[in-house]
């Protein structure tokens, strides 16, 4: 089964919850969880995968901006469109409060010296969403 | 094959291109206002409707065609998509088109009153001429389309021999 968690972006908060599914980042040194705050990945707007157990199951994240539930209908209506079904694939958005903040962060680390800052507030965001993000975590059984 | 056009509101140049495309309005001359109201989803979407991929019809090749209303998202919402499929290793069997380079001032205008404000006794002759005037550009679009529609399949093909 393959899970996207979907987020304002995909290399915070998402990929933070697509880590946690897995067993990673349980230390909450997110910033070092490999991705994060990338804005390559970002910018490209495609899924991250974030782990594949060789079984089948893979798990990404994906940043689609502000509006989370236009695009989480039209990626399930999409998957549908392509034959695929529920137990093949899931999305699942991960919103939490400040979540938009995160699309502005992103944006400040595209610059240089603004990317720590950058990093250090998506850091303490995430810690201070943990409950909300844990919690879309639990939604999800592969 | 599935192609999905996709727009701001998914009410007004997908949908005129994707009538394009399935030959529901001729392509040598612009639509009257009369033809482009009778186009399903032609301004007549609502809130509702944005982020739902809808079905407008299936043309000669078989292709399957769709229309998608993305907001502000522009080409990110492209990529999203194709992501997917390639993810799901259908990305030969999908194109994703952003119908948005296509819309004029007049057109943004005419649906932000009609569809956004609610007015479209006021907005529908100002979509409907702004359409017009963006008429070829979507043609053009549509042929580039079909040529890339074409292509994939016969690529399809190819593979499979």
């Amino acid at each position: 089964m393959k899970v996207i968690f979907i987020g304002t972006t995909g290399v915070h908060h998402a990929l933070v919850a697509a880590n946690l599914l897995v067993g990673q980042g349980d230390d909450g040194r997110y910033s070092s969880l490999r991705g994060f705050a990338d804005t390559g990945i970002e910018s490209s707007g495609k899924p991250f995968l974030v782990s594949d157990d060789g079984r089948g199951n893979q798990v990404y994240s994906l940043g689609v901006g502000k509006d989370l539930g236009l695009a989480e209908r039209a990626m399930g209506q999409f998957i549908n469109i392509l034959g695929f079904e529920s137990s093949d694939i899931m999305v699942k958005k991960v919103p939490i409060k400040g979540d938009k903040l995160m699309l502005l962060l992103i944006a400040l680390a595209n610059i240089g010296w603004l990317k720590t800052i950058s990093n250090f507030l998506a850091e303490r965001l995430i810690k201070w969403q943990l409950r909300d993000i844990k919690q879309c975590v639990q939604q999800v059984k592969i | 094959m599935k192609i999905i056009y996709h727009c701001f509101g998914g009410s007004h140049s997908s949908v005129t291109a994707a009538a394009i495309h399935l030959g529901l309005i001729e392509k040598h001359r612009p639509p009257s206002m009369e033809e482009l109201m009778s186009l399903p989803y032609f301004d007549k979407t609502t809130n509702q409707d944005f982020g739902s991929i809808r079905f407008m019809g299936v043309d000669e090749f078989n292709n399957e065609i769709y229309v998608l209303g993305k907001k502000s998202m522009s080409d990110r919402f492209s990529n999203i998509l194709m992501g997917i499929a390639e993810m799901l290793g259908s990305a030969d069997q999908v194109l994703v088109i952003n119908a948005m380079d296509r819309v004029n001032l007049s057109m943004k205008l005419g649906g932000f009153t009609s569809r956004r404000v609610g007015i479209p006794s006021l907005g529908r002759p100002v979509v409907a001429r702004g359409t017009a005037r963006a008429f070829f550009q979507l043609v053009n679009l549509v042929e580039i389309t079909r040529l890339k529609a074409l292509h994939n399949a016969e690529h399809e093909t190819g593979d499979l021999v």
